[in-house]
């Protein structure tokens, strides 16, 4: 039974530590995503008429962007929302 | 009544009603079910949507909804006396405040973490959603306002915190650089940011920075020059800020901002139970306190207030605020783990919310009657203009002085810095916010002349026009004059999401009866709340400008509301299996 408290106590300050922790990181990692759309539209402009790299480049750098292109193809569905996010990213009151 | 009593109670309360009526919402109405993915795991995408820590997610919530409101709203309302505060405080917790953030919440994670304002266009109907748009810009001018004028207040009444907020500005440049750009090790940073944060305290204490001799005294005309000099500076401050990149300022002064708001609320929660001294203020004084201010030619005025409707236009996020259902469904819905956690994270978070306006309540009536020298009786009549939020910082620090043997000008200066500390990140936060729903209004109007377009989206511009309106409207008035003009379009979000919680509800989740816990509180609220804006436009006096900006608000907002009432009405109105393709 001690053993249980100690660990449940040990859970919550990491939690608390943590939620600090993500205090600091948040708003750096929205702009971290931002750019990463950047890079992945400056990577993959020929599809949007942008001058872009060599697309034999472009075509050996496509397994690695698998995940940015997922994030961003369910950005582009939720672009109706983007004010909902970014009130919640920003402490208002 | 004893301040320990008080505090106590509020923590049997708010412990009680978590685990019998929270655990009702969570099991009848949510019908929240451990097997069910949440979006994090749905939707898990690394960046986004990724499950966190049940803590991880509460502390986050918390510190997002945790601000200068909850301790601005109760300190005003102390005009009625401590009783009807508290009351209103714990009420409005427990079955408006706490379920609509927790309904927010979890009906944000039944739509793929979509924010409630997109539920509402989905629910009721387009027109609504546009309507919430408008409104946030409306809403983010008032916000600017407030907090302008409530920081100015603070750093001229108190110079020593004033030196240490602008040094706390500099500590969280410095903890920025060291972080991102030095790439120091967590930890090490975290304690060097926190001991140079103790310096810039100390610092305050022996430099207070005074622009004029005697501008401690409100009121006086030093204190008004002071005043105008701050507000200059906090308009700079505010457009400089909101453009900054992210690292520079806004993210490390979040970081320490959590420490302050954890440490103020231990420090002064220990205080206030341990002391245990006995109310002075009155527990009642009049149902119509002079309470809501308005502005005549000759100067402000506060004019007799109701208790109901007038509440909700004082007492706003430490009861119940519409901007949490933002927070809940915009971030926090998306990293909820399991659907048991929704009940810590989005009642329990309210819940702390409403023990830091205790404290608040608890501080001003302990040292109140000493601290702004009227007697019970005098209260209803004037404590609007003695009191306030200067009264929970005077109140505090005498309450830590005499239970931890600490200078009372220290615990002032912690405090002002606390609430300033917040101020200032709300400041520039809806100004960022303000600047990206002003670009995203004018992407809706026809582009006919590109220039000119350009000239009005452009970044800067967009800054400047709501930090100057906003600097403006704090200028000539006190922040007890658009405090209630921010507080009802606050609390008129609450209402929209309350009522698209209550249409999800009874139509999605089919929950008969207990729809009832929801509609309830969401008719009383809508009907308060129109009331109040009704009452505001009849009674409280406005000249000029402020006519304009704050009786136009809250002329733009109860004509939304009313659109509101109609959309909820037809939506209401449709049976029920039109809404089962919503049905997650």
């Amino acid at each position: 039974m001690p053993k249980k408290i100690l660990e449940s106590i040990q859970e919550f300050l990491r939690g608390v530590e943590q939620s600090f922790r993500e205090q600091s990181t948040e708003y750096v990692e929205f702009e971290l995503r931002e750019l990463e759309n950047v890079f992945a539209l400056l990577l993959m402009g020929s599809f949007i008429g942008l001058p872009s790299p060599p697309t034999t480049l472009t075509i050996r750098l496509l397994p690695h962007m698998a995940r940015e292109l997922y994030v961003m193809q369910r950005r582009a569905e939720e672009m109706d929302d983007i004010l909902g996010e970014l009130a919640g990213l920003f402490d208002i009151t | 009544m004893n301040s320990a009593v008080i505090v106590l109670l509020a923590g049997a309360i708010y412990l009680a009603m978590y685990f019998s009526y929270g655990k009702a919402l969570q099991n009848k109405v949510v019908k929240a079910d451990p097997n069910r993915p949440t979006p994090a795991h749905r939707l898990y995408d690394g960046v986004d949507y990724v499950p966190a820590h049940p803590l991880v997610l509460y502390g986050h919530h918390f510190a997002s909804i945790a601000g200068a409101g909850p301790i601005v709203g109760p300190a005003i309302a102390m005009a009625w006396g401590w009783l009807p505060g508290l009351l209103w405080v714990w009420f409005g917790n427990v079955f408006i405040g706490a379920v609509h953030d927790y309904l927010a919440l979890m009906s944000s994670v039944r739509y793929d973490g979509k924010s409630v304002q997109w539920i509402a266009g989905k629910l009721m109907s387009k027109r609504t959603g546009i309507a919430f748009e408008l409104y946030i810009w409306f809403a983010l001018l008032l916000v600017v306002a407030a907090f302008v004028a409530v920081t100015a207040k603070l750093l001229t009444i108190t110079p020593q915190a004033a030196t240490a907020t602008l040094l706390f500005l500099l500590v969280a440049v410095i903890l920025g650089w060291l972080l991102y750009k030095m790439k120091m090790d967590f930890k090490l940073a975290t304690l060097i940011g926190l001991v140079l944060l103790v310096i810039a305290v100390w610092l305050g204490l022996k430099y207070p920075l005074v622009f004029v001799d005697g501008q401690q005294k409100a009121g006086s005309a030093a204190y008004t020059t002071a005043y105008h000099y701050w507000n200059i500076i906090l308009m700079v401050y505010i457009i400089i800020a909101a453009s900054l990149p992210v690292w520079i300022l806004l993210q490390p002064r979040d970081y320490l901002n959590a420490y302050i708001l954890w440490f103020g609320l231990i420090f002064g929660g220990v205080a206030f139970i341990l002391l245990a001294k006995n109310f002075t203020a009155p527990a009642y004084t009049t149902w119509s306190a002079h309470v809501v201010k308005g502005i005549t030619s000759s100067g402000t005025k506060a004019v007799p207030s109701p208790f109901w409707p007038t509440i909700p236009l004082i007492i706003a996020c430490g009861s119940l605020s519409g901007f949490h259902s933002l927070v809940g469904s915009g971030t926090t819905s998306k990293q909820l783990d399991n659907e048991l956690h929704g009940l810590m994270v989005g009642y329990g978070g309210m819940f702390t919310e409403g023990f830091l306006s205790t404290i608040v309540i608890t501080a001003i009536a302990v040292y109140g009657v000493q601290l702004t020298g009227l007697q019970p009786d005098q209260w209803g009549m004037h404590y609007i203009e003695k009191g306030g939020l200067g009264t929970f910082i005077g109140g505090y620090a005498k309450g830590v002085s005499e239970f931890y043997g600490v200078s009372e000008t220290f615990g002032k200066t912690f405090a002002t810095l606390w609430v300033s500390a917040f101020t200032l990140t709300s400041l520039d936060t809806a100004t960022r916010l303000g600047r990206f729903a002003w670009q995203e209004l004018f992407g809706m109007v026809t582009d006919t002349s590109k220039g000119a377009m350009k000239f009005i989206t452009n970044k800067w511009v967009a800054s400047i026009i709501i930090a100057g309106l906003g600097t403006y409207l704090a200028w000539g008035a006190g922040y007890k004059v658009i405090w209630p003009a921010f507080s009802a379009m606050n609390q008129m979000l609450a209402s929209i999401a309350l009522m698209t919680a209550a249409l999800w509800v009874a139509k999605v989740q089919r929950a008969g009866s207990w729809s009832w816990v929801v509609l309830l509180p969401a008719l009383f609220l809508w009907i308060t709340v129109t009331a109040a804006m009704i009452w505001y436009l009849i009674y409280v006096p406005m000249v000029g400008e402020y006519l304009i900006a704050v009786k136009g608000a809250i002329v733009v907002s109860l004509f939304l509301n009313f659109l509101l009432a109609w959309d909820f009405w037809v939506a209401w109105k449709r049976p029920e299996k039109e809404y089962a393709a919503s049905a997650a």
